[in-house]
């Protein structure tokens, strides 16, 4: 099929979790005979969509990429009050404003509408990835029916998403792609319909357990025990609760533990003292660090899907997540994989069991293995990649179909 | 890992997780969180959290609040420990507690009945909240459905003007049509 990829940031230096996991579908889509192009934007920062790549078309792993440039960057002294009045002022908002608000989000790309327009015959299929941007909000509204569209939204119970703009933009699609169970219960929920399509989820790759001396031997950690958490370092990641969490269990119970943090410190966000800060790291040394790791640490409220979690799994680590996350608590009860905690008292509770019971540390690291070796291997997620594609496609006949009757 | 064919022992996350909320419950019983430790810790998230419209969230705070009720009625007693550093003073204590235990332990059987009653009551109301929030969505999806059917109907007929304009460019000969 001719595919073509919406996605707000792309290209190997792009970390985040949704863009990570676009270049992966699109990349072994190419590798199973699909001809893949993504659409996405010069910006390299999420938090000023500056530009920073050349706009126009290049050639990386067999995906033909087209950047447009962004229209304006994201001022945070003008974006972070209206995202205040919109999210969280007087209701009903006037769609207008709300339009502004997704525009001020970003990132606005130039000629975007006309370039899909120009395009749209070139393509068998369009899949807009992440709800939020404006590759989607904008897009998908220019690629709705003209193309079989499909979204794959990265939703989560957060305060944008019950924004009224969305009622609209969200049912547009032909069909949907979902992370998991639980992203599809809430989307569900938020639209008050059954929707098209089904929980796909992602690939892991699969490895081996690594040895957890090299990480160890790279920061110092010596014998201590310690909790690993991965990816962007930030307050809306729940970065800044955890270590509070972690220090004032120290301060209870106090030992040679550590909270070891590895990832990029995004806006602003400060250093915390007893945490040992890693910065950026490789796939190696990242496997290296969970599977010397106690357990994997995932503090964040708001997720669609959490691959570090399936990443610590294939290292046969437990996992210790954010229970306030319908998603995360979803995951690991699905893979008895590890502990939801839900405030301080089952953070530390949750923690000293995992440190009192080794036994059970590693029969929930080797079960959440077993779950991702069964749930998502490439081969058995691609091809339930295809078969939504297929039904968009299908779907979208059937309603031109309708039409021209 | 060669522990993939042997199957790791299974357990059951739910199951721990209950577990963990009677350690809570007893840990919080004994007094072991400070006033304002957990409040302090968990603010930052709270506003964010209250400003979610998830009636489901509601309905789990209510059921969460339940169950540590009950597990906070399974810990009352009429009686206080006995014991005591003071020379003689656990046999004071132990007699005492001859003398008034009738009362404390009728006084505590009564609390736990309470407590009970209140919990069924709770209950009570989590499941009507819910029995109302389906039906809420079931009236929701109906009317929803049927404007979305009606706007259905308008980008037909926007397909329609557009494929007439379209011929009507062609018969004409003119320019090509700048609308898809």
């Amino acid at each position: 099929m001719r595919i073509l990829y919406l996605c707000q940031r792309y290209g190997e230096e792009i970390l985040g979790g949704s863009e990570s996991a676009c270049r992966a579908f699109a990349e072994r889509l190419v590798s199973r005979g699909h001809a893949v192009h993504v659409l996405t934007s010069t910006a390299r920062e999420y938090t000023t969509w500056a530009n920073h790549f050349p706009p126009g078309s290049s050639t990386l792993n067999g995906v033909t990429v087209h950047r447009l440039s962004v229209e304006a960057e994201r001022v945070a002294e003008v974006f972070g009050p209206m995202h205040e009045w919109v999210v969280h002022g007087p209701h009903p908002m006037p769609m207008a404003q709300q339009q502004r608000w997704l525009d001020l989000i970003g990132p606005r790309l130039v000629g975007l509408e006309e370039w899909l327009h120009s395009h749209v015959e070139d393509f068998d299929v369009a899949i807009c990835l992440t709800y939020l941007y404006c590759t989607t909000t904008r897009g998908l509204p220019a690629l709705s029916g003209r193309v079989p569209t499909v979204l794959q939204p990265t939703a989560h119970d957060e305060p944008s998403i019950w924004a009224t703009v969305f009622d609209t933009i969200l049912r547009l699609p032909d069909a949907y792609m979902y992370f998991s169970p639980s992203e599809r219960d809430f989307l569900e929920r938020r639209l008050h319909r059954r929707t098209e399509g089904s929980v796909v989820g992602i690939g892991i790759d699969q490895y081996d357990v690594a040895d957890g001396a090299p990480f160890r031997r790279a920061h110092g950690l010596g014998d201590s025990p310690y909790l690993l958490s991965v990816g962007r370092i930030e307050s809306g990641k729940g970065s800044d609760e955890a270590a509070r969490f972690f220090d004032a269990y120290q301060h209870r119970n106090p030992s040679d533990l550590k909270l070891v943090m590895a990832g990029e410190l995004v806006g602003g966000t400060k250093r915390q003292p007893g945490v040992v800060y890693t910065g950026f790291l490789d796939e190696a040394m990242k496997r290296s660090a969970m599977a010397g790791s106690l357990a994997l640490l995932q503090p964040s409220y708001f997720e669609s899907f959490s691959i570090v979690l399936c990443e610590a799994w294939m290292q046969g680590r437990p996992a210790l997540v954010q229970g306030g996350c319908a998603v995360l608590g979803s995951q690991v009860r699905r893979a008895g994989g590890g502990l939801p905690y839900t405030g301080f008292a089952t953070f530390e509770a949750c923690l000293d069991l995992l440190r009192a019971d080794p036994e059970l540390a590693a029969a929930l690291g080797a079960s959440g293995r077993q779950f991702v070796l069964e749930e998502y291997s490439w081969p058995h997620v691609l091809d339930e990649f295809e078969q939504v594609l297929r039904a968009a496609t299908e779907r979208f006949r059937r309603r031109r179909a309708s039409q021209q009757a | 890992m060669g522990d993939e064919e042997a199957g790791p022992p299974q357990y059951d996350v739910d199951e721990i997780v209950d577990d963990v909320g009677r350690t809570v419950a007893q840990r919080r019983a004994a007094g072991d969180y400070p006033e304002g430790l957990e409040s302090q810790l968990e603010a930052e998230f709270a506003a964010v959290k209250a400003s979610l419209v998830s009636d489901a969230r509601v309905s789990n705070v209510l059921a969460h609040k339940v169950a540590d009720l009950r597990a906070t009625v399974v810990d009352v007693s009429g009686t206080a420990a006995a014991s005591s550093r003071l020379p003689g003073g656990t046999a004071i204590h132990r007699a005492i507690e001859r003398v008034v235990g009738r009362h404390t332990n009728q006084l505590a059987h009564s609390l736990r009945l309470v407590g009970e009653a209140s919990a069924a009551a709770l209950d009570e109301t989590s499941r009507v909240l819910e029995l109302n929030r389906r039906a809420d969505d079931r009236l929701l999806g109906d009317v929803l459905a049927g404007v979305l059917d009606r706007l259905a109907v308008l980008d037909e007929l926007v397909a329609v003007v557009r494929s007439i304009e379209r011929r009507l460019d062609l018969v004409d000969g003119g320019a090509s049509p700048t609308a898809k």
